[in-house]
């Protein structure tokens, strides 16, 4: 493959590039070729240093002084959280007495199997006038997709007026 | 600590490789960097690249070496790492400055009375761009043919022909016309 340029060049520009090819690069200094002796020579040594060599690791001052704080309060955390599990998982009984709050009873009435009702239970409502929880439970199903609901009364909320200042 | 010993380089006949190539290499790193010392880090940076790389063959007589493109090729990549990485650089930019203005390094040796010529002529070599520069480096010391030249500099063929053609122009317009006759 002919990698020159085809293109002939003229009397002048042959003449400059017979000049350049006249000139002689100057020599690469002798230091360098010391260098180059020395380091082409040398066996090449790839120290593979182990952790455990490098001396005992430095941790920054920061992180030793957050770790205390933050050990308190993962186990804060995970003392809240087991005791959170301890209590009956309704709804709205955590904010309540743990000591009087107690499941809902069973409906009063009672639906045959054959009916076709099942059992449902709404969200538990809370009087805020006292701790007693109210059941709220019912059957829903039959022909018609009808509820039935036991009649227990509950109490009711004192509403009051308020006057904004 | 674990420590694991490599072969050494066997470099059989590298010093008389180098002797013969050592100052064309040299002249290329010179001209892809702005000071001597960088020149000489940068073409000591590529021989030992070019010698671990394995870029070997056979040359005329049978013995190996290591091929005179790759190892332009590997002062090429040796001078981009080193701009990018030394942070000296500004210094030595400004050293290179009096450097030059002092005419402390000279690319080219010749007799007594070529000695005005070769400045001359070393002077606008050096004025060129560097993608003239490097090209007539490459072309009329490197010895390198334009194939090896645009493979080298990471160019097409043609342009690497077309650039060494403007380059003798550019440089003929520069130098004194009478002196070329």
């Amino acid at each position: 493959m002919n990698a020159e340029p085809e293109q002939p060049m003229d009397l002048h520009l042959l003449q400059l590039e017979r000049e350049l090819f006249s000139l002689t690069p100057t020599e690469a200094p002798r230091r360098l070729t010391v260098r180059l002796e020395r380091q082409l020579t040398m066996p090449v040594v790839v120290n593979q240093v182990q952790r455990s060599a490098m001396g005992p690791s430095v941790v920054p001052f920061r992180w030793r002084r957050i770790a205390v704080p933050a050990a308190a309060a993962v186990a804060v955390v995970s003392v809240l959280h087991q005791i959170d599990h301890s209590r009956p998982t309704y709804p709205g009984l955590a904010q309540t007495n743990p000591g009087v709050a107690r499941p809902p009873a069973q409906p009063s009435i009672s639906v045959s199997a054959g009916t076709g009702y099942v059992l449902q239970t709404e969200p538990l409502y809370i009087s805020p006038a006292g701790w007693e929880p109210s059941p709220n439970q019912y059957y829903i199903g039959g022909e018609e997709d009808a509820g039935i609901r036991p009649s227990q009364l509950r109490r009711q909320g004192a509403v009051e007026s308020v006057v904004f200042h | 600590m674990k420590t694991t010993t490599e072969e050494p380089v066997q470099p059989a006949g590298w010093k008389n490789w180098f002797s013969n190539h050592g100052s064309r290499l040299l002249l290329f790193a010179r001209q892809q960097t702005r000071t001597s010392e960088d020149a000489e880090d940068v073409l000591q940076e590529a021989m030992l690249r070019l010698w671990r790389s394995g870029m070997i063959e056979m040359n005329e007589d049978g013995l190996t070496e290591p091929s005179l493109a790759a190892a332009f090729t590997h002062i090429r990549r040796s001078a981009i790492d080193q701009a990018r990485k030394n942070i000296r650089r500004a210094n030595r930019e400004a050293k290179a400055l009096d450097s030059d203005e002092n005419g402390a390094v000279v690319w080219f040796k010749d007799t007594l009375e070529e000695d005005e010529r070769s400045a001359q002529i070393e002077k606008a070599i050096q004025g060129l761009p560097d993608y003239y520069k490097e090209v007539i480096i490459l072309k009329i010391w490197g010895d390198l043919t334009f194939e090896q030249i645009a493979e080298t500099l990471d160019i097409p063929m043609n342009t690497a022909a077309s650039r060494y053609r403007y380059a003798l122009e550019k440089l003929r317009r520069t130098l004194t016309p009478a002196k070329l006759a």
